[in-house]
Parts: C-alpha cells; sequence; structure tokens
C-alpha cells in the first residue's frame, strides 16, 4: 500500500510538473506575445524575439514560438536601418521559418510567412533583389492562399506585392485592393486571444484601403 | 487514512512548485567593456529570462531554484554558461562574452580576388552587375574586363590579365576546368565567352595568388558557381537582333530541371548595318543546353550542366603579303561541355565537393583550299575534402586529374597531309589550411602537387595568402604563390618535352568597404619563367623550341565603387598600370609584347530613372598605345599605336514586371580605334615594308532585346498582365 501511495505520488508530482510547464509554456507565450503586440520598436520586438527564441529552444515540438521568433526578427528587419543591418536580422529569423515549415509542413500560416521573409530581404534591397525575389515571394503567398483560400495574411501580403508592383509599372491598383478589401473581413472573423494561431495583420490590409481610397 | 495521505501528498506537491522567485540581474559586456544589447539571457531548459538592453543590462525574475544554468547568447560571440544557486535572494551577475572566430563574415583573404556572389554578402560586384554593364553586351568577359587588372585587347575579346597572354586565364564552372570557354574564331576576330550570366550565382575573379586548389593557369582564375536549386518554373523567352531563344524550368521539392535553345544568326543584321570586317557568312550558330539540380539526403546537392554549341564563320581577310588579295578563313566549330558535381556533408566538420568535367571541341578551319582540323579533348575529376578541424583551423584538401588528347590534321593543297596529336595526363594533389589566429588575422598556407605523364616529371607550388582586418572596414593582405601551365597545344605538338611555363606572384592589397563603397589597391610583382621560345612559328622542328623564355610583370590596381553618394546610381572605375617585358615566342629580345597597353582604365555607371522604370549604363573604356614591331625601324617593338577609347551606352526598361527591352551600342562616337598592324614579310620595291590596320570589325554594335518570362503562379492576375 506504502508502495502504492509513492507510485501515485511520484505520478501526481510528475503531472503537476507537466501541468506547470504547460502553464510556464502559456505564460511565456503570452509575455512575447504582449512584447511583441506593444509599441513597435526595435528593443520590443529583439525583446519579443528572444523571448520566443527561449521558448523555441525549450518547447521544440511547438510550431508557434517558432512562426513569431521569426515573425519578430522579420518585424525588426522592417525597422532597422542599413541593409546589413537588415540582413543580420532577417538571417535570425530563417532558421525559425524553416523549423516551423519542419514541423507543420504545407501550413497555410508558415508558407506565408516564408512569403514574409522573402518580401523583407527584397524590401532590404529592392534595387538588386527585385528581379529575383519579387516572383519567389508572389509564388509563396500564392501557395499559401492555395493551401488555405481563406488565409487573410497571406491575402493582404500578397495584396501589398501586388500594389507595389503596379504601383511601379503604373498599371491598375485595382486587383490589389480587391484583395485586400476581401482580406478585412476575414481578419475581422478571427477570435483572438483563444489559441497561439497568428490573427496579426489586419493594419496591412487597412494601410493598403487607406491608400486605395486615395 | 490513506486518502488523507494522498491529499497531504498532493498539497506538498502543490505547494513545492509555488516557489520563491530570484531576480536576476547584471550587465552584458566583450572582453573590452564595451556593452552588448539584445544578448539573449535566460536560464536552461526553462522559459526564464530577458534581452539585455541597449546599455547591456539585464534583469528578470526565475521561478526556477537550486543549482541552475545561466545562459547568455548573442551572435558572433561564445555562449556565457554559469551555474547560479537559485534560492529566492537577487543574484548579480556580469557577463563577459568572448568573441567567436567567424570563418565566414570574419577576416577573409581578399589579395587578387574579386568575388560577385549572392544577394546576401557584401561583395565588389553581384550577377546581375554583369548583365547590366553597357560595355559587355551580356558577355561574363566583357563585364570583367571593366576590373582593374585587365587590359582592353579589342581584336581578342579575351582576358588578359596584368601582363599575361589570353591563354593564361582559365575558367572554371563549380572548381571544374572548362577547355575553350571562348567561341572558337578568326585570327584578329574578337570572340566572346560561351556561357550565359543568368546561369551563374557567383564569380570569383582571380587576379592572382589564387588559392592551391585551382592549377593549369599561369595568371589568373575566373571561377564561376552555378546556380542552386531553381526558385520557379517558369518559361523564358528572349528576341534579339542577332537572334533567340527559349527557355523552359521546371521546379519540384528538391529538384528543378531547365532546357534552353538558343539561335544566334548575325547575318541580318550584319546585312542592315555596314562592317568594316568583310564577312562571307556571318557568325550563326545554335546552343542547347540543360540544368539538372537534385538534393539528396537534404545536405546533399548534384549539379549536372550540359552544353552544346554549333558555330559557323566565313571571313574575307586581305593578305598584306598578296597584293592585298583576300583570304578567306572559314571556322565550324562544334562544342560540347558536360560538367558533374556533388557537394554533401558527410560527417560533422567534414564535407565532400566532388566532380567530373568533359570538353570536347572540334574546329574546322578552312584558309583559301587548305584545311585543318583540330580536336581537343579534355577531362577533370576533382575530390576535395573539407575539415573544420579546429575552431580557428579549416583545412581543404582534394585530388585532381586532367586528361587531354589534342589532334591537329593538315590537308593542305600542294603541301603536307598528316595528321599529329599527344596525350596529356596530370594528376595533382593540394592541401591547403587556414588559421585563424583571431577575427582580425588568418594565415593560409598551401601546396600543391602536380605530376605530367607526358614529361614524367612532378613539380610542388606552394602558396601562401594572409590577411590582416584593421578596422571594421579595412583589412589588408598578402600573397605569394607559385603557378605552372603546361605548353600551349600548337608547341606541345611540335615537341612533346617541353616543361611547363612558370609564374611567381607576389601581391599585397588594401580592401576598404563600407556603406555601399568599395576601395581597393593592390599592387604586384610577377615573374615568368620557362616561357617556351622558337625560332619560327611556322618551323616544325622540335630542336627549335625550347623553355629559354622568360619576363616579368608589376603594377597597381585601382578599383573604386560607390553606390551610395548618388541616389539611384552605381558606379565604378577601374585603373590598371602594368610595366611587362618578355623574351618568348620569337622575340628577339626582351621587350613588351603587344598585348600589353601600360595605362587601363574603365569608368561604369549606372543609373535607374523610377518614373521610367529605366536603367540607363555607361561604360567608358581607355587603354594606352600598344607596342608594336615596325620593321622600316631599327630595334624591336620599337612603335606604338595610337590610344583605344571606347564610349558604350545601354538601357533596360522594365515594361511590365515579366518583360524587359534591353538596348546597348558600343563605341558611340564611332572612332576608329587601331589595335595594331600586319605588316608585309617582303619591303617593296622602295625598299618599305607597307602594312595594314588591324581594327575593329565595324563602327559600333547595336544590340537590341526583348526578354520575356512566363510563370504560372497560384494568382490568374499575374498571367493577366502579359
Amino acid at each position: 500500500m506504502k508502495k502504492l501511495t509513492i507510485l501515485l505520488a511520484l505520478f501526481i508530482t510528475s503531472f503537476t510538473l507537466n501541468a506547470q510547464n504547460q502553464e510556464a509554456y502559456m505564460n511565456a507565450m503570452v509575455k512575447g506575445l504582449q512584447s511583441m503586440g506593444a509599441e513597435r520598436n526595435l528593443e520590443n520586438l529583439q525583446a519579443s524575439a528572444g523571448q520566443f527564441e527561449r521558448i523555441a529552444s525549450n518547447a521544440s515540438d511547438q510550431w508557434h514560438p517558432q512562426y513569431y521568433a521569426a515573425l519578430s526578427y522579420i518585424n525588426a528587419s522592417l525597422l532597422a536601418e542599413g541593409v546589413k543591418a537588415k540582413d543580420q536580422l532577417l538571417d535570425k529569423a530563417k532558421p525559425f521559418v524553416e523549423k516551423a515549415k519542419e514541423l507543420v509542413p504545407n501550413n497555410s500560416e508558415v508558407v506565408a510567412l516564408e512569403g514574409f521573409y522573402f518580401m523583407a530581404q527584397l524590401a532590404a534591397d529592392p534595387n538588386t533583389r527585385g528581379q529575383s525575389l519579387s516572383g519567389l515571394a508572389t509564388q509563396t503567398f500564392g501557395y499559401a492562399m492555395k493551401l488555405n483560400p481563406e488565409n487573410p495574411r497571406a491575402m493582404a501580403l500578397m495584396a501589398q506585392m501586388q500594389y507595389g508592383t503596379a504601383q511601379f509599372f503604373g498599371s491598375s491598383t485595382a486587383g490589389a485592393c480587391g484583395l485586400a478589401q476581401k482580406s478585412i473581413p476575414l481578419f475581422n472573423a478571427e477570435e483572438k486571444g483563444k489559441s497561439f494561431d497568428p490573427t496579426w495583420g489586419i493594419e496591412v490590409a487597412e494601410q493598403l484601403m487607406a491608400g486605395c481610397g486615395k | 487514512m490513506q486518502c488523507f495521505k494522498f491529499i497531504i501528498l498532493f498539497v506538498l506537491a502543490i505547494a513545492s512548485n509555488a516557489k520563491a522567485q530570484t531576480v536576476i540581474s547584471g550587465k552584458v559586456t566583450d572582453s573590452q567593456g564595451q556593452s552588448i544589447p539584445f544578448a539573449n539571457v535566460y536560464i536552461k531548459g526553462s522559459f526564464d529570462g530577458a534581452n539585455s538592453k541597449n546599455d547591456g543590462s539585464f534583469s528578470f525574475q526565475t521561478s526556477e531554484t537550486g543549482q541552475r544554468t545561466l545562459m547568455v547568447s548573442f551572435i558572433g560571440f561564445k555562449t556565457f554558461e554559469k551555474t547560479l544557486e537559485l534560492n529566492g535572494q537577487p543574484i548579480q551577475v556580469d557577463v563577459i562574452l568572448e568573441e567567436q572566430i567567424n570563418k565566414i563574415d570574419g577576416v577573409t583573404i581578399t589579395a587578387g580576388a574579386f568575388e560577385a556572389s549572392d544577394i546576401k554578402k557584401v561583395t565588389v560586384l553581384k550577377p546581375l552587375d554583369i548583365v547590366t554593364t553597357a560595355s559587355a553586351a551580356g558577355d561574363i568577359m566583357g563585364a570583367i574586363n571593366t576590373l582593374p587588372g585587365t587590359a582592353t585587347v579589342g581584336e581578342s575579346g579575351r582576358l588578359f590579365v596584368r601582363g599575361g597572354e589570353g591563354y593564361e586565364t582559365k575558367v572554371f564552372i563549380d572548381g571544374l576546368e572548362v577547355r575553350n570557354a571562348f567561341g572558337a574564331t578568326a585570327p584578329n576576330v574578337p570572340t566572346r565567352g560561351r556561357f550565359s550570366p543568368f546561369l551563374f550565382k557567383g564569380t570569383i575573379f582571380s587576379t592572382g595568388g589564387y588559392s592551391a586548389e585551382y592549377g593549369q593557369a599561369l595568371s589568373s582564375a575566373l571561377v564561376l558557381n552555378s546556380n542552386d536549386i531553381a526558385e520557379k518554373t517558369q518559361a523564358d523567352i528572349s528576341v534579339m537582333t542577332v537572334g533567340g531563344d527559349l527557355a523552359y524550368t521546371k521546379k519540384w521539392e528538391n529538384s528543378s530541371i531547365s532546357g534552353k535553345v538558343q539561335y544566334t544568326d548575325l547575318r541580318p543584321y550584319q546585312d542592315m548595318i555596314k562592317q568594316d570586317f568583310d564577312w562571307k557568312v556571318a557568325p550563326n550558330g545554335k546552343v542547347a543546353e540543360l540544368v539538372f539540380r537534385q538534393k539528396i539526403n537534404g545536405t546533399g546537392l548534384l549539379k549536372v550542366y550540359t552544353n552544346m554549341d554549333i558555330s559557323n564563320l566565313s571571313i574575307r581577310q586581305p593578305n598584306i603579303n598578296n597584293g592585298g588579295a583576300k583570304d578567306t578563313v572559314s571556322i565550324g566549330n562544334d562544342y560540347f561541355y558536360l560538367n558533374t558535381s556533388y557537394k554533401d556533408i558527410i560527417a560533422d566538420r567534414w564535407s565532400v565537393r566532388a566532380g567530373v568535367s568533359t570538353t570536347l571541341n572540334q574546329e574546322k578551319i578552312d584558309f583559301n583550299t587548305d584545311v585543318i582540323e583540330e580536336d581537343e579533348k579534355g577531362v577533370h575529376a576533382k575530390l576535395a575534402l573539407n575539415w573544420e578541424a579546429a575552431e580557428k583551423v579549416s583545412v581543404n584538401m582534394g585530388a585532381e586529374f586532367f586528361a587531354k588528347k589534342y589532334t591537329n590534321k593538315f590537308n593542305i593543297e600542294n603541301g603536307p597531309n598528316d595528321a599529329f596529336d599527344f596525350k596529356e595526363n596530370i594528376a595533382s594533389t593540394f592541401v591547403e589550411t587556414d588559421y585563424f589566429a583571431s577575427n582580425k588575422f588568418v594565415v593560409r598556407t598551401g601546396l600543391r602537387l602536380e605530376h605530367s605523364s607526358l614529361l614524367g616529371q612532378t613539380w610542388v607550388n606552394p602558396r601562401l595568402a594572409m590577411s590582416y582586418k584593421l578596422t571594421e572596414k579595412g583589412q589588408f593582405s598578402l600573397a605569394y604563390g607559385q603557378y605552372l601551365q603546361s605548353a600551349q597545344n600548337d608547341y606541345a605538338l611540335v615537341n612533346q618535352n617541353l616543361k611547363p611555363e612558370k609564374a611567381a606572384h607576389y601581391i599585397l592589397n588594401y580592401q576598404y568597404i563600407h556603406n555601399d563603397r568599395v576601395f581597393r589597391v593592390e599592387t604586384y610583382f610577377k615573374k615568368y619563367d620557362d616561357l617556351v621560345k622558337f625560332i619560327d612559328e611556322n618551323d616544325f622542328n622540335p630542336n627549335n623550341y625550347s623553355n629559354a623564355g622568360f619576363g616579368e610583370a608589376k603594377g597597381v590596381d585601382v578599383f573604386w565603387r560607390d553606390s551610395k553618394t548618388f541616389e539611384n546610381t552605381d558606379y565604378w572605375i577601374s585603373y590598371s598600370y602594368v610595366d611587362s617585358k618578355r623574351d618568348y615566342r620569337d622575340f628577339s629580345s626582351l621587350a613588351t609584347p603587344s598585348f600589353v597597353s601600360n595605362h587601363n582604365f574603365s569608368f561604369v555607371a549606372k543609373h535607374f530613372v523610377v518614373p521610367l522604370r529605366t536603367q540607363f549604363g555607361a561604360t567608358y573604356n581607355f587603354a594606352s598605345s600598344r607596342p608594336f614591331h615596325n620593321p622600316n625601324k631599327s630595334g624591336f617593338q620599337n612603335d606604338k599605336t595610337p590610344t583605344f577609347h571606347d564610349l558604350s551606352l545601354n538601357a533596360a526598361f522594365l515594361i511590365k514586371p515579366n518583360i524587359i527591352l534591353y538596348m546597348s551600342s558600343s563605341n558611340i562616337f564611332g572612332r576608329n580605334n587601331v589595335f595594331g598592324y600586319q605588316y608585309a614579310d617582303q619591303a617593296n620595291a622602295q625598299g618599305i615594308y607597307e602594312r595594314q590596320e588591324i581594327g575593329q570589325g565595324a563602327k559600333r554594335f547595336i544590340f537590341l532585346s526583348l526578354f520575356i518570362t512566363l510563370t504560372k503562379d497560384g494568382q490568374e492576375n499575374q498571367l493577366d498582365n502579359l
């Protein structure tokens, strides 16, 4: 009987530890998402990137921390000054994109993230990279939309690519604007705080729409 | 009772989990005391941690207790680890991170080498730069010719590097030899490189002092690195004033295949635009290319590239020895090149590169009624291993095998009707060690051993290079090396005992890269020995051919590139000074050869006009006068040509995202550049040797082309754009 008690106790302790680990994971993720959602500056994004990096190394079977670590670094690269600094941050993002792809192959969100990574690379040095990367980014967003035609992030980012291209070539932005418009109700329908699945991106579509109205 | 015990245990378990929080704070600095922001500070195996702030300070709480490891990591530094006892008492830790030796972004050896690489690295030239250089007309070699160390030799089109002849530059694709990298041509008719710049993601142009991995090149190695797996499925169509091509690329998850067919024909163009050369049949040809890529086991990459090229031309050239009557020279060239390479990581710290290349080149030369057939077959096999022996040491070693067979058949009217051939096999091994004393100082020592089957002899060539990084932006490099190259086919055919020609390079380089601006200055001394010497080129007596030739070249190369100062504008300036003298071939004394011009200058500018979606480009090339031998004067190599000037312009207009209209013209001002003179063998009745100019094929070359790319995205409107 005594033996059983110890066994039970061990079972319960390990269970609570696990639950605690689970709780710690939740808390750590929430903390990371908070710092990512805070005022958008390099320091906050680096902090959230670091936080997700720590979570990713400890919960290596979860794709969410990989996703947000990459996203933080990509967003940080957009704020950084100079090609070299931008590239350094994107170099940090890359392994997390790769790892997320490995954990959940053909996940529309992760594919859209990869497209966003290409887009950020392009944005760092558009003159020399435009030719090779614009097609690649567009193609990747296209694939994300094929995997999930209702993915508003893939749509908004694709719309942004199309908008930029249309502006450059002086052609109609109607297609891009239509796509951004279509994404907004999908963004609004997303339930926030229910899981760690991404819900960001409405600002991308809204910003585009502001340009479209002109 | 048991039930009660269980509850107690459960409560205890919960209680023990509700532990005290420990605050850990401190500062992260490097060994010089500079604070490091954004370092990742955390407790190993937990989610607790923080990033250091701008002043390097950090502070965070952890609920962990007992002995735990504090980890601090930051890119470019070794990860810091320290065991802490966590018991609720605040802990102060000062972290000093030690710099990690970075073999990729730290100090690199730059003496002699111009690297044009993929989008990531800060380099001197990018692959796209090659295509958009005005004077290049899409030829890799043309763009390389705007870099310092090269000389304009307008009647050749080959790369003449630092007082070296065209043949002294060797071309490699993925580390494997390419024979006959330039198209076949008639005497004094310039040629072009055979390979499209779009095949390559990076280029290393070495003007001397190159690694022990590269042999059989006296002056220069042009190392072309081909693209990896294609990024997307697409079709490409080009329509040009001189022909067109069609290409299709299919990409899968782990592999890709591309095929291209190209047809070039200068006949319609030359019928329209007046030529100075008298073409019987303007150059025309067909090229087929196949590129295959396959990823193997995640880390391995197999590359296969084939090029088949059939070309013809026929030209009438005035013969000064025949009262100006014209000779007809026709060239038919069949070319095949196959390059297969594989690279992989085979173990922790070990990677392998292996490959085989094959070149088959047949040239049929009709000179009036005489026929000469040249046939060259070459195979190059290489196996190389890279070993990251230690944090500060990497080793590159390998073995190579070159086999060559050259046949020359003469069918001369009223003359000999004969065939000659020779075979040469060269086996070589190389080993090279990079020692990174710090992130500021690297030394590379190498040794190359070559054995020739033809001569039954073995040579050992040492190589040495080092770089010292003065600041983040500037560094000095030094390089030394001994180089060998087998005697040229035409001479080895006559005398098979000719030893390889030799050169020793000494190079001192300073490079400064900052903010999209590059400044390089390099000075060198090159000593030639065992150059082939003969009395008369048309003499077939082996005893009259020897290795008695020698020579030297010294000079300074300067390069400045700036894509920062002017918006949407990129320009570079190259200047080369060379002083070179030789006594080789049929020279009667030590003299400067005719291909050497003391001063070469290039200015390349590109400006993108956003509202027009057009990139405009200009290249100005200058070469000072070249020496030639004038038999009407006393002495040897006793006269000088006029100077060379060429201003080329181009424009690339992006009509749609996938349609580019490209226009270029060489020699806008139509200057009559003279490269040299041919003198009659005999003096005329007045005792004067008559001469004729060696000049340009036409005043200018105008090129128009439309490039169309078709992709099938998941997006319909991508295609609608067409």
